[in-house]
């Protein structure tokens, strides 16, 4: 009996058996956006006590990995999303930014917690506070609280990950990279 | 060697005389308010004859009220002593707006070094003879001394609007 492989246009689609068990069709679209959302890493990015929450989010008791997103990267070379937990202050602020460019496309961003969404309790008097961080890098999903619960940041997270659900290849440049306040 | 406020106060009315232009004893924290040029001396006869081997705490001060009935700034030194935890007191000086210059303490004790470099990037006051007077909390560029009270927040930051809208 002959060992070697069939030609590819010798199988019979609908009637072989094992053909039919085991192949499935799909679009190339559903498949990237199902990996892309299944292991969405984020950037270990704490910057005040909103960090404590996002620790406890990872911790066993909320369990992150749950949801594919428990590889918290030390590097943003390496991560798909940007977690950014906490105040950001001036003196942060082009770090920030910088940290946002060195993260590679598709990128995403949450801003947790009121100081990053608006300056939180520092949108008056806090002098060396970034008004919300919506001013420096585009943002997908803001999670208000002071801090959120790790029920909010997990909500947060499949929110993202809805997002990511409905992404066209073909249409790959995210909107307007550049945000609204933001002058050169 | 505890000593009453009212001992330490007249060893350094006895040493200084007319450097020490007031003494307040009858509050939470009794001080003595020192001429500026003499802040240092006073220290170190504070740490070396009166045992004061501790700075507790060393606080920029801008004194300007609503009523702009003054616009001095001032400095506050809290001593303490190591063991004796009950041996305290307090120096004051206070410095004019246009030229808040007074001498450093951070020879005298070590631990004023970031203090008096925290005190100058937001309150202003200039230590002179510090070995590393430059900013410790607010960025290196920054302008200003934000918690002077006649302070108003930038509205750009390095091309970042960072106004109230």
């Amino acid at each position: 009996m002959s060992t070697t492989t069939p030609d590819i246009q010798e199988i019979n689609f609908n009637t072989d058996a094992a053909t039919r068990d085991n192949v499935l069709i799909t679009s190339l679209d559903k498949v990237l956006n199902w990996t892309r959302r299944s292991s969405v890493w984020p950037m270990t990015f704490g910057l005040a006590c909103c960090a404590i929450e996002m620790m406890a989010t990872g911790a066993s008791n909320y369990d992150i990995d749950r949801f594919g997103s428990g590889p918290f990267r030390a590097t943003p070379r390496q991560a798909d999303l940007m977690i950014v937990a906490g105040t950001v202050s001036l003196k942060m602020a082009p770090r920030v930014k910088l940290l946002f460019e060195q993260m590679p496309e598709p990128k995403y961003v949450i801003a947790m917690g009121a100081c990053t969404v608006s300056g939180g309790p520092y949108i008056k008097y806090g002098y060396h506070v970034l008004k919300g961080v919506d001013r420096l890098i585009p943002v997908d999903v803001y999670i208000p609280g002071c801090p959120p619960r790790p029920e909010a940041l997990l909500e947060g997270l499949f929110r993202i990950q809805e997002k990511m659900k409905f992404e066209r290849i073909l249409d790959r440049e995210r909107k307007n990279l550049k945000p609204a306040l933001f002058v050169d | 060697m505890s000593m009453t406020p009212e001992e330490i106060a007249n060893g350094l009315k006895e040493r200084f005389g007319e450097k020490i232009l007031e003494t307040v004893l009858d509050t939470h924290d009794p001080y003595c308010l020192v001429e500026p040029q003499a802040l240092a001396d006073v220290a170190l006869f504070c740490r070396d004859e009166l045992g004061f081997n501790y700075l507790r705490c060393l606080s920029g001060v801008d004194y300007m009220d609503k009523k702009k009935t003054t616009d001095d700034l001032g400095v506050v030194y809290h001593l303490g002593a190591i063991p004796d935890a009950s041996h305290l007191f307090c120096l004051k000086v206070r410095l004019s707006r246009e030229n808040p210059v007074v001498p450093t303490v951070a020879r005298i004790w070590p631990t004023a070094d970031w203090h008096e470099r925290e005190a100058w990037d937001l309150v202003g006051i200039v230590f002179e003879g510090h070995p590393n007077l430059t900013r410790i909390l607010c960025a290196e560029d920054w302008e200003g001394h934000a918690l002077r009270k006649d302070y108003t927040s930038p509205d750009t930051y390095h091309g970042i609007k960072n106004n109230v809208v």
